[in-house]
């Protein structure tokens, strides 16, 4: 044992991950703490029911933990717990549905989106919002789900690509004709009051 | 160093100093951000664009959960952990199952027996007396291969060679029933109700968890070995199925993980052992590993078909233009089954011991 370590000094999460494994309780406890607010976050925008949500992670940890000897080393805890959530959500409101579309949960669609913020916007902000806010509404559970996953979450196509399933390139086409699904209806209003912002007084 | 002179709007909302700057502004970002926007008005606009962005964002998707909250859940969740540990009773489904299935989900599966009937089905009486007399199915495994079975209730079913089990299409009443003749590995949902094994003068009875039965004719004896979870083997006999409100014992002998119970059928009595054998209940098909890049769904149903032994019925000209990057190793079949479908926007059920695909194909 080395009594120089300083123990202050936080430690990966995929260190955590290697003591958790082996059967580290502290290090499950440390590793469940960090990553709840994001998971809780994720399956809350792919699931509206808090309690279901709330369920489905406490027994993806149990799960987690009892398949500890079971599982692999990785470099990615983020969307490992991303992706095995996203797994747990859908494969609960299967069995719930008895086998209907796994595709029925609206990504985010019934979230109730306020225009007030805590950020200090302007009028002429305030309208882009709701356009943006209105543009977002019309997308697919898929394209919310890409938007949420690639500027929310700021994930890379690879992590996204792991976490939805899809090849990469099927991640790329999607993402790409989301933006421009958004542009079109937002950008237009942005382009516009941008343009004012520099006409002479 | 960052060059973000070349980001655009998209870059920068993706920017974790530029989101914090934005969601939690301090002097020196801020600062920093506002010089950056400055410097053009190309800049100006992508630095508008993101901030509505990233505020817009985070208006849509955020979910606040104070962090005391957070502290408490993982604390209870750790504190289940020890009771598990400590009791390793059967774990209480969290989430109670709905009967409703879809008309056209149950005539889907009316249409996959009709076409099943080329296997051995044949109609039985049901054994129980409070249940309505129902469809039941029986798979004999005369292969020399495993094959996989895939209950109503998604509990599957590994049948070894020279086995045979029925089953009911749907699960009905206050338990799960099945019989056995021959050899089988169990994983069962958590369902509530309980599952029964009848198997060569022995009940198995569990809730949820991973066993095998095995009960030859021929053999002197019935062994029932544990993976994982808690089981209680009965002579059938002496065995009744309780009343959910009653909780007297019946005479039974308890099994939990890795421990084996032999029903010698000459003696009429029950031992139970320590499982020293562990490949006995090692399921080498959850191991094996398969890796796809882009590829044709069809042929990844066709893969799963061969490794688990179980029917995939599909319709090839609808999925044949659906290709899948993944791979899996240690997932379970439904776990595989279940994240091919969500990439491919389709979904299964089991119908008759095999899984039927339905979805509209990709067109991408």
């Amino acid at each position: 044992m080395n009594d120089t370590i300083n123990i202050s000094q936080p430690i990966s999460h995929e260190l955590l991950w290697d003591r958790f494994r082996a059967g580290d309780k502290e290090a499950f406890g440390k590793l469940a703490l960090h990553y709840y607010q994001l998971l809780y976050n994720y399956g809350l925008n792919l699931n509206h029911d808090e309690d279901f949500v709330s369920d489905c992670i406490q027994e993806l940890f149990l799960e987690l933990w009892e398949r500890r000897g079971f599982l692999s080393k990785t470099d990615f805890v983020k969307t490992y717990l991303l992706r095995a959530l996203r797994n747990k959500i859908f494969k609960e409101s299967i069995r719930l549905k008895r086998f209907q579309q796994p595709r029925e949960v609206p990504f985010a669609a019934e979230a109730d989106i306020s225009i007030e913020s805590r950020m200090v916007l302007n009028e002429e902000e305030t309208a882009q919002m709701r356009q943006l806010t209105a543009a977002l509404g019309t997308l697919t559970a898929r394209q919310q789900e890409i938007i949420y996953l690639r500027f929310y979450q700021g994930l890379e196509f690879d992590e996204i690509s792991h976490i939805m399933g899809l090849t990469r390139q099927s991640v790329a086409n999607l993402l790409h004709r989301t933006l421009r699904k958004i542009k079109e209806s937002w950008i237009v209003a942005l382009m516009v009051s941008v343009i004012f912002l520099f006409l002479p007084a | 160093m960052y060059d973000y002179n070349a980001y655009t709007s998209e870059d920068l909302a993706r920017d974790e100093y530029f989101r914090n700057s934005i969601l939690h502004p301090d002097h020196d970002s801020a600062a920093f951000w506002e010089a950056w926007a400055a410097a053009s008005p190309e800049h100006r606009a992508r630095y508008e664009k993101a901030r509505i962005m990233v505020i817009g964002l985070h208006q849509r998707y955020q979910t606040p959960l104070p962090q005391e909250e957070v502290q408490h859940r993982v604390e209870q969740m750790l504190g289940r952990l020890d009771e598990l540990e400590e009791h390793s009773q059967p774990k209480k489904p969290l989430l109670i199952s709905y009967w409703w299935r879809v008309a056209a989900v149950f005539v889907a599966a009316l249409g996959f027996l009709l076409w099943s009937s080329r296997h051995d089905l044949q109609s039985l009486r049901s054994n129980g007396s409070d249940q309505a007399s129902q469809l039941s199915i029986s798979r004999n495994n005369n292969t020399q291969h495993n094959q996989t079975l895939i209950l109503s209730d998604s509990s599957i079913v590994t049948l070894f060679p020279g086995s045979t089990l029925q089953f009911p299409e749907t699960f009905h009443g206050d338990s799960r029933k099945v019989t056995l003749t021959g050899d089988a590995f169990f994983e069962v949902t958590h369902d509530g109700k309980p599952f029964l094994v009848y198997a060569g003068e022995t009940v198995t009875r569990v809730w949820g968890t991973q066993f095998r039965v095995t009960a030859f004719p021929q053999n002197k004896d019935v062994k029932v070995s544990v993976k994982s979870g808690k089981v209680s083997v009965h002579k059938a006999g002496e065995f009744i199925l309780p009343k959910p409100s009653e909780k007297h014992e019946i005479p039974g002998v308890m099994l939990t993980r890795h421990e084996q119970v032999v029903f010698d059928k000459a003696l009429e009595a029950l031992e139970k052992t320590q499982l020293t054998d562990l490949k006995v209940i090692t399921q080498n098909t959850d191991s094996q590993a398969q890796v796809f890049v882009d590829t044709p769904v069809t042929q990844v149903f066709k893969e799963l078909e061969s490794i688990y032994g179980i029917q995939i019925s599909f319709d090839e000209r609808v999925f044949a233009d659906c290709k899948i990057i993944t791979s899996f190793r240690g997932e379970t079949l439904i776990e595989r089954v279940n994240s091919i479908c969500q990439a491919i926007e389709a979904s299964y059920e089991p119908a008759g011991g095999a899984i039927v695909i339905s979805g509209s194909g990709c067109r991408e």
